[in-house]
């Protein structure tokens, strides 16, 4: 007897068909995760399984939850439904949570709805349940925003339990968060559901974390599921094409030979940049955003940078790129070291050093045709090639980068996210740079489009052999294209080496979590497998 | 898919959009005829003809020194338009670089732009007309100036916030890392990406503009006699309410329709040029 049985569901918005036919069981206290690529219908179905959809959303199909029809429930009975039922748990914690009031008071409300407390009463259920999701040194008079990521996500789990629901979905519950944070909220989810005999529905984009957390998995595409198999065989014996591709695509390594060791060509040594905090009454404060960072970078060779949000990663790839002023410290460049106030020496560290961002929507002007921007850094050049040998510059760049040259006169919103970080890698190498940083390249990327950027990057280093400087916080991305690793934590480099090396010894207890926290989707099928 | 991406047939599917600009067409179409000519002379008195009703002669009748209301209605529009047209014009040229001035720029001078802007802020457009008359006598001209003036700090003040926020968007850094200056980044991104705002906020200026020009000619301090003006026309009409109360309702529905019109038109520009509003539908 199955918990819930969503039945040839189909969804369309606006004309537009978003689920076509899913068929879905789940089991009492079965985990199951469902994962598929961004526009596959995955947060759909949760929608629908929670009546959230939008208002103009057609739907036609049953969900059968507990031998009631959720399709033919009226909103009041979803009301009750949601919450006593069915928890749910969001990505972005802080939008999940009123800003305005304190987090035990949020927790304390569910209880007060549902079971019809007093207040006094919930709010020592929401304190009691404070301490089981791991907060017990948290107050419950606490607002969000002075909690962490990780915090504001264990109270929205706390809130999505505190009825003891038969079913908790989970929708991407852990992609905003840190690595190790990702790590420790799986572990307790898991935990929670298990407690209290609940089905678990996981929704990832990431194959791994739904191979080590469910029993069963689905494979969603395009608005329908295409297999579903136990965990513990599925990757054995995976029968659709498609998920064979997306488990190929998430184990992808790009072939590249290892770079000759050579002497460093950019040093950056002793980089300190510090925020002020002004206060009115009191002495200013400092906060460290690098301190007496130093690195090396020799051509033609892929360093990686690596550590979580806040330690300094995004802070010292600026003072890289000579965008904001080191307060002590230098830049070398083949020798010469820079003086950054002097707008000659910054237009000569940009020629050599040019920059790939994270977001690919964000980092093109979508007012400018792609090939405008792609030729915009020849703008360095003190004598700017014609606009004929721009045009002809930018088609060769283009091809390179694996698109037809009719795409210079497209506008960034006619294209794809793989394509834009395909131009984007056009900008940056069009004046020949010797070093690329490549900002979390792939991160905004779905699986496939990842594993193709990656086998690129590896391309265009072989044909001209540019420098990468990778900021990741993914180590088997960083395990997949880099020769060196720097870890990072608070600002400071802890610990530097051959990535093989690091990754295989850690000697510092910060790479130890780092490494003990990531998934690997290779490793975690071996063990279910002999498991 | 996105707002760039409008055609002509989907832009009129705006209703606001349409009925205001088909609106403020009509009045500009009117202000551009009087130009040429009107079927009267505006300024010609005839006391003989004096508060007449509606005739084949004079479709809307004349007033008390016997001027065809409706010649002096359309010569009003064409008073009023370039009035706030001006206005808006001057306040572009002088308020969009200096926003863009404090914004690119930062500071301590970013600081002091602002605060002068504030400072203009604080003065209202009548304020300012009484000053400048004080100043250069009454006139269209300094009615214009005084608008004018009044419409520098609301543009810089829009530029400012808007090319602030992008000043950290990845683009903009991006054209930073290709060595561009601060004046070439401004004019290639931050100029042609806060357009839509600048757009939608000179309709809204130009209908103040309207409503303000009126008012000071109501008081005198605007366009000076014989020149016809709507707000002339209801200052010489409140007298005869009683008697003549078209006097005062032609030009009033004149204000009104231009005003609402400009008002339709920026509300419909507002959601056609804003990505995040694509989906309402007025």
């Amino acid at each position: 007897m199955s918990l819930i049985a969503l039945r040839n569901l189909r969804c369309s918005i606006d004309d537009d068909a978003v689920l076509r036919g899913v068929d879905l069981t789940i089991a009492p206290g079965e985990i199951v995760g469902l994962v598929g690529e961004s526009g596959s219908g995955k947060s759909m179905t949760a929608l629908a399984i929670m009546g959230l959809l939008p208002d103009q959303a057609r739907t036609t199909g049953h969900i059968m939850f507990d031998g009631r029809d959720l399709c033919a429930c009226d909103e009041a009975t979803l009301c009750h439904l949601r919450g006593a039922e069915i928890g749910l748990v969001f990505q972005e914690p802080m939008t999940a949570l009123n800003p305005l009031q304190p987090v035990g008071e949020q927790i304390a409300e569910v209880f007060m709805l549902h079971d019809k407390m007093t207040h006094a009463d919930a709010l020592d259920r929401a304190r009691t349940l404070m301490d089981r999701v791991g907060l017990k040194d948290i107050p419950a008079t606490r607002y969000p925003h002075e909690l962490s990521g990780g915090q504001r996500q264990r109270v929205v789990i706390a809130m999505a339990v505190a009825c003891r629901p038969k079913l908790i979905i989970a929708d991407e519950p852990t992609s905003a968060l840190d690595v190790t944070t990702q790590a420790q909220i799986l572990a307790m989810l898991k935990e929670l559901a298990v407690e209290n005999k609940a089905a678990l529905l996981l929704i990832s984009h990431d194959l791994a974390i739904v191979a080590s957390m469910a029993d069963r998995i689905a494979v969603m595409k395009d608005g329908a599921i295409v297999e579903t198999g136990e965990a513990a065989s599925f990757f054995g014996s995976m029968q659709h094409p498609y998920s064979r591709a997306l488990y190929e695509a998430s184990i992808h390594r790009p072939r590249r030979a290892a770079a000759p060791p050579q002497t460093p060509f950019f040093i950056a040594q002793g980089c300190t940049r510090l925020y002020r905090k002004a206060r009115l009454f009191r002495p200013a404060e400092t906060l460290r955003g690098i301190e007496a960072v130093s690195l090396t970078v020799a051509r033609g060779e892929s360093v990686g940078l690596v550590g979580e949000s806040g330690s300094g990663k995004s802070t010292l790839a600026r003072a890289l790129l000579g965008l904001d002023p080191l307060h002590s410290g230098t830049l070398i460049l083949d020798g010469v070291p820079l003086k950054l106030d002097q707008s000659s020496d910054r237009r000569h560290l940009r020629r050599k050093v040019q920059l790939v961002f994270q977001d690919p929507y964000a980092s093109f002007d979508p007012r400018r045709a792609i090939g405008w921007s792609i030729a915009e850094p020849l703008a360095l050049l003190d004598a700017p090639p014609s606009l004929a040998a721009q045009s002809e510059m930018v088609a060769e760049l283009l091809r390179q980068v694996g698109l037809s040259s009719d795409f210079a006169t497209r506008y960034p919103h006619q294209m794809s996210g793989g394509q834009r970080q395909r131009a984007a890698l056009a900008r940056a190498l069009i004046i020949q740079p010797e070093l690329v940083v490549l900002d979390e390249p792939v991160s905004a990327l779905d699986v496939s489009v990842r594993a193709q950027i990656l086998d690129l990057l590896a391309v265009l280093q072989e044909k001209t052999g540019v420098a990468y400087l990778l900021i990741t916080h993914d180590l088997s991305l960083l395990r997949a294209v880099t020769d060196r690793v720097f870890v990072m934590e608070k600002g400071r480099i802890v610990e530097q080496g051959q990535t093989d090396h690091i990754l295989a010894k850690p000697e510092n207890a910060y790479t130890r979590s780092l490494i003990a926290a990531a998934p690997d989707l290779a490793a975690i099928v071996a063990a279910r497998r002999s498991a | 898919m996105t707002a760039h991406s409008f055609s002509v047939s989907r832009l009129f599917h705006h209703r606001s959009f349409a009925l205001g600009s088909a609106m403020t067409a009509c009045v500009i179409l009117v202000a551009l005829m009087a130009m040429i000519g009107t079927p009267q002379d505006p300024t010609a008195m005839d006391i003989a003809q004096k508060m007449q009703g509606p005739s084949e002669a004079h479709w809307l009748g004349t007033d008390r020194y016997g001027r065809d209301v409706l010649s002096m209605a359309m010569a009003g529009a064409t008073v009023s338009l370039a009035v706030s047209f001006a206005a808006v014009a001057f306040g572009i040229a002088f308020g969009v670089p200096l926003g863009l001035f404090a914004a690119m720029r930062g500071g301590a001078l970013d600081e002091a732009a602002m605060r002068i802007s504030d400072f203009i802020f604080a003065f209202p457009a009548l304020i300012t007309a009484i000053m400048l008359r004080e100043i250069f006598g009454p006139g269209a001209l300094n009615a214009m100036l005084a608008i004018g003036i009044f419409n520098v700090p609301v543009f810089a003040r829009v530029t400012y916030g808007a090319a602030l926020s992008m000043q950290t968007r990845d683009f903009v850094v991006a054209a930073r890392l290709s060595g561009k200056g601060e004046t070439r980044i401004a004019v290639d991104h931050i100029l042609p990406n806060i357009l839509p705002l600048l757009i939608v906020q000179a309709t809204i200026q130009l209908s103040l503009g309207i409503l303000a020009e009126a008012a000071l000619s109501y008081i005198g301090l605007g366009v000076q006699p014989p020149a016809p003006s709507w707000g002339r026309m209801l200052n010489d009409a409140q007298t005869l309410m009683a008697v003549a109360p078209r006097l005062a309702l032609v030009p009033g529905l004149c204000i009104v329709f231009t005003v609402l019109g400009l008002n339709l038109l920026g509300d419909g520009l507002r959601d056609l040029l804003d990505p995040r509003l694509k989906r309402r539908r007025g």
